[in-house]
């Protein structure tokens, strides 16, 4: 029996070796289609490695691991349970175990300096439907005046349980226990009430606000905008620039509880740093989404972008620096979609049923405006022609928050071309900008040296390199 | 290769394990055919293991074989002449020594030089410069990269030397023989150092019978549950936590961040070694045990014969015995002891965080030799013994695992006096951590040593074979299952 259970044991041993290569190399045998998976296009938004065409001794073992690795045999299969499996696992310890170490280690501090006023119960605002309400049956609530973050808005707190409402938005709740920063994949930030948030290029570090410029710095950058202004005004370009700010920027109240002791952060220090120090016209419509989102969701909550409510919000605040008749919202028609995929989701190599469906919008613009045409020949960049009464070049040169904005660019100019700061060596992109009635460089708070970078290019295709 | 990779896995493991099976079988007129086609095929795969981590540090290796091989000869050749026996020993030895200085004590003996002749302008002092390694960058000298597995590979080749001129053992006049002792790819990496006369039988006589394959496979498992679920767990915990700057830190999360790399690097190197004994007697190869449970330990002493056993057996045959060991008074032992130490310090890594860990623990075993030992064996409440052992262990992981002796003495700082940190340890938990750090901790040797007779009983009794098989078989599932996940690697470039 002994030798028998060790023999079991070899062979399943071996087995498992080499078992699903060989079925896997059956199955990829009787038909190509059962093996071949969009898996890795569709989540990991990339291609599977190749090896490359030229040997070479020296990579060869990295390449054809990394080649080895995308194909592995049921990888997807693999990936999808695994996920599945400690979504499941980690539910007792979110729903159970968390929550009591939160109360053990990070117990909730009394509100030492309440100051009640009785104010009327916004009854109105919030049903047994709102997530998280305490169904305490519309029991008075006082407001809290202390807010979080100094964001302005008004705090009602139940009188019962304590748990806390943000009286200015229609279901939204507010919630200001505890909650540990945690980390997905190295990238993704795990928020509140399922919220998500990007950590990479230091996003962390702008959020506290550990990475402030100095002067010097700051001068640096005046110095190298300055030179393209020249250039730009010689040739009778409007030039703007733009900084997005980071999602977590706009709804800290989602972010877990990180200790943010700096009271400057590092864009808006800057911002205001050239606009007191030199002519140049920057934009960080920060404070208009911060009033925005009070009646639209303007971000994603399970992507790293705005959404369309947030692009045009963002949009007004460039017009109104670019001299530009702006357009309220409010006057325009907007339905809910919804949107699913968010980038952070398979950025963090996250379940994807464990993410309620996201809130996307479509906004109705400018209907009456005709395309004439829109050339996207080229990656990662529109060249497109309207029957917009603005008969001004338009040319942004951005990153990916641009492609929101794009709609509503269309529409407002006759001729607009908006690519990605990485296109811009093409020829297309080249000619655009030499053309150029308003060049607008753009980019995301996380990434704001990159537009350096964009400037020196800029130089050089506008002084004919 | 890794052994943790699903390369490993699910291709060159399976092949030679088969290959090796099939060569066993084919028939052979005469068994020393047999004995040269499976070393020759295990030599090759053992190349090809190396070469996979730079081809071009598989000349390094085979330059050490080489060395060794005819160093070996050639004191072999002299051995009625001690003085020309010795002048080979040395200078094979001493040629053996140049090339592991030179590959890994080159680039800080630059920084030293710098730290002296050239120092950076807002230096506090020289000495400050030098133990932190704060190199001004003046002499820009080429960084040289250490090739993987050198100090095994070269300790263990250094080790057949000298046991040839000791004549402990018989010269190898086979050089594709003495190629795969020194390149066996299940110790090549990270040890066990075997040393030649523990294996040099099995090179021409081994058997890959059934019941040493399965004691293997269960090594193997064992050793992988080890490392991928709990060495990369607390790994990646202990990483974060020292990258974080040491004004962001605090106690308790120092605390988690040492306690997360002292499991770290137990399972990580037990696991390994697991993994190695197991392969290697998969093969029909058995090797010495590395790791004995040394979180266990009741003193230092006792810690220090418990852990990288084969390292401290090597220190102790080559240098501690032949300066004297304990046999020259007492004075002479404690110094002796000491050169040890600083020169398993030296061993580790090329900076002076582990030449002071290697003093450190010089310090505690003189400490423990003077009249601490002899406190601790008559001590009747072990725990305390354990407290002690267990903190004096920790203090030195910080040294180990710290890049500059400035964090390291900043952290402990941290841990003993109250510091508020900006992050929460539970920044760093879920369900996993918490399943793994439970399991870290009770099988870190205080399940296993209490019931090990009971396990010995009984480990032939069916009901527990199945269930020790269908552990290793879940161990194996989903440490795999993790190495599937970890080849998710997102583009996520464009998106911005």
């Amino acid at each position: 029996m002994k030798n028998f259970l060790r023999l079991t044991a070899f062979f399943a041993f071996i087995l498992f070796l080499i078992l699903p290569t060989l079925v896997w190399g059956g199955l990829k045998l009787a038909s190509s289609d059962i093996t071949k998976s969009d898996y890795i296009e569709q989540t990991e938004n990339r291609k599977p490695a190749v090896m490359p065409e030229k040997f070479s001794l020296k990579t060869f073992p990295s390449d054809f691991e990394a080649y080895y690795n995308d194909r592995l045999p049921f990888r997807t299969n693999i990936i999808l349970v695994k996920n599945d499996f400690f979504d499941a696992v980690e539910k007792p310890y979110n729903e159970v175990i968390q929550p009591f170490l939160i109360n053990l280690f990070h117990p909730a501090e009394d509100d030492e300096n309440d100051s009640h006023v009785d104010v009327e119960s916004p009854q109105n605002n919030f049903d047994e439907n709102t997530p998280g309400y305490c169904n305490h049956n519309n029991v008075a609530l006082e407001t809290v005046e202390a807010t979080y973050e100094n964001m302005g808005y008004t705090l009602y707190e139940c009188t019962i349980c304590g748990l806390r409402y943000k009286g200015d938005i229609v279901g939204k709740l507010i919630d200001d226990t505890y909650m540990p920063p945690r980390v997905f994949n190295d990238l993704v930030i795990e928020g509140r009430f399922n919220w998500l948030f990007y950590s990479g290029n230091n996003s962390v570090g702008y959020y506290k606000g550990t990475n402030v410029l100095t002067n010097q710095q700051m001068d640096e950058w005046i110095v190298s905008m300055n030179a393209l202004k020249k250039i730009c005004d010689e040739k009778g370009i409007k030039l703007q620039f733009m900084i997005m700010p980071n999602k977590e920027q706009v709804y800290p109240e989602y972010m877990p509880s990180y200790t943010v002791t700096a009271t400057e952060k590092r864009v808006p220090v800057l911002v205001d740093y050239i606009s007191r120090n030199s002519d140049i016209d920057i934009i960080y419509p920060l404070e208009e989404l911060e009033n925005a989102k009070n009646h639209w969701q303007v971000y994603y909550k399970h992507d790293t972008h705005w959404n369309a409510a947030g692009a045009f919000i963002g949009l007004q605040s460039l017009y109104r620096s670019l001299g530009m008749e702006t357009t309220d919202l409010n006057t325009l028609k907007i339905t809910e979609r919804n949107k699913e995929d968010g980038d952070l989701i398979k950025i963090g190599g996250l379940s994807e049923a464990s993410y309620n469906i996201d809130t996307g919008y479509n906004i109705e613009y400018k209907p009456d405006v005709a395309m004439v045409a829109e050339d996207k020949s080229v990656n990662e960049a529109v060249f497109a022609t309207s029957e917009s009464a603005n008969e001004e070049n338009f040319v942004m040169v951005g990153d990916s928050f641009r492609k929101q904005m794009l709609p509503f660019l269309k529409k407002d100019f006759s001729s607009c071309s908006v690519f990605h700061k990485d296109m811009i060596e093409n020829e297309k992109c080249r000619q655009a900008i030499k053309q150029a009635d308003t060049l607008v460089i753009s980019t995301v708070e996380r990434n704001d040296s990159s537009i350096l970078e964009v400037i020196g290019q800029c130089i050089q295709i506008l002084s004919g390199y | 290769m890794l052994f943790s990779s699903m390369l490993f896995l699910w291709v060159f493991l399976p092949f030679v394990i088969i290959t090796n099976f099939v060569l066993e079988m084919l028939p052979y007129k005469n068994p020393k055919v047999k004995y040269s086609v499976k070393n020759g095929f295990l030599l090759l795969s053992s190349l090809v293991f190396y070469a996979w981590g730079g081809v071009y540090y598989l000349l390094i290796m085979i330059s050490s074989i080489l060395l060794n091989f005819f160093g070996g000869k050639l004191i072999d050749k002299y051995s009625q002449n001690p003085g020309l026996k010795k002048l080979s020993l040395i200078a094979t030895v001493f040629l053996n020594l140049a090339i592991l200085f030179f590959f890994k004590y080159f680039n800080m003996l630059g920084i030293i030089i710098e730290s002296v002749f050239y120092p950076l302008e807002n230096s506090e002092s020289v000495f400050n410069s030098m133990i932190n390694m704060q190199g001004s960058g003046a002499l820009d000298w080429p960084e040289i990269v250490l090739p993987i597995g050198i100090s095994f590979f070269t300790f263990q080749s250094m080790s057949y030397v000298i046991d040839v001129y000791r004549r402990d053992v018989r010269v190898q006049n086979n050089l594709f023989d003495f190629a795969l002792y020194v390149s066996l790819f299940p110790q090549l990496i990270a040890g066990p150092i075997v040393k030649y006369k523990d294996v040099n039988k099995q090179l021409r006589n081994r058997k890959e019978g059934l019941n040493l394959f399965v004691s293997g496979q269960k090594r193997f498992c064992y050793g992988l549950g080890k490392k991928v679920l709990i060495a990369n767990t607390f790994g990646k915990i202990a990483d974060e936590i020292w990258a974080l700057e040491t004004s962001e830190t605090g106690t308790a999360l120092v605390w988690f961040g040492v306690i997360a790399y002292t499991i770290q690097i137990y399972y990580d190197f037990s696991g390994y070694s697991d993994m190695a004994i197991g392969i290697g007697r998969m093969l029909g190869f058995k090797f010495k045990e590395n790791f004995d449970y040394p979180y266990t330990s009741l003193s230092v002493q006792e810690f220090w014969r418990r852990w990288h056993i084969s390292l401290s057996t090597w220190f102790k045959e080559y240098v501690y015995i032949p300066l004297g060991g304990n046999r020259k008074g007492k004075g002479r032992t404690l110094l002796n002891l000491s050169i040890v130490f600083i020169l398993t310090g030296i061993w580790h890594g090329a900076n002076f965080t582990f030449i002071w860990w290697g003093i450190y623990y010089g310090i505690i075993l003189i400490i423990e030799r003077l009249f601490l030992g002899k406190l601790l064996e008559k001590n009747p409440i072990k725990l305390i013994n354990r407290i002690y052992t267990l903190l004096a262990v920790i203090i030195g992981w910080v040294y180990f695992r710290s890049g500059t002796i400035l964090q390291a003495n900043e952290l402990l700082r941290q841990m003993f006096v109250y510091r508020e940190s900006d992050y929460s340890v539970l920044s760093y938990m879920n369900m996993f951590v918490l399943v793994s750090l439970v399991f870290a901790v009770l099988f870190s040797g205080f399940v296993q040593r209490p019931l090990k007779e009971l396990y010995q009983k009984n480990k032939n009794n069916t009901v527990v074979m199945i269930v020790d098989y269908l552990f290793q078989m879940l161990i194996m599932v989903v440490s795999v299952f993790l190495l599937v996940s970890n080849t998710y690697n997102p583009f996520i470039y464009f998106q911005f």
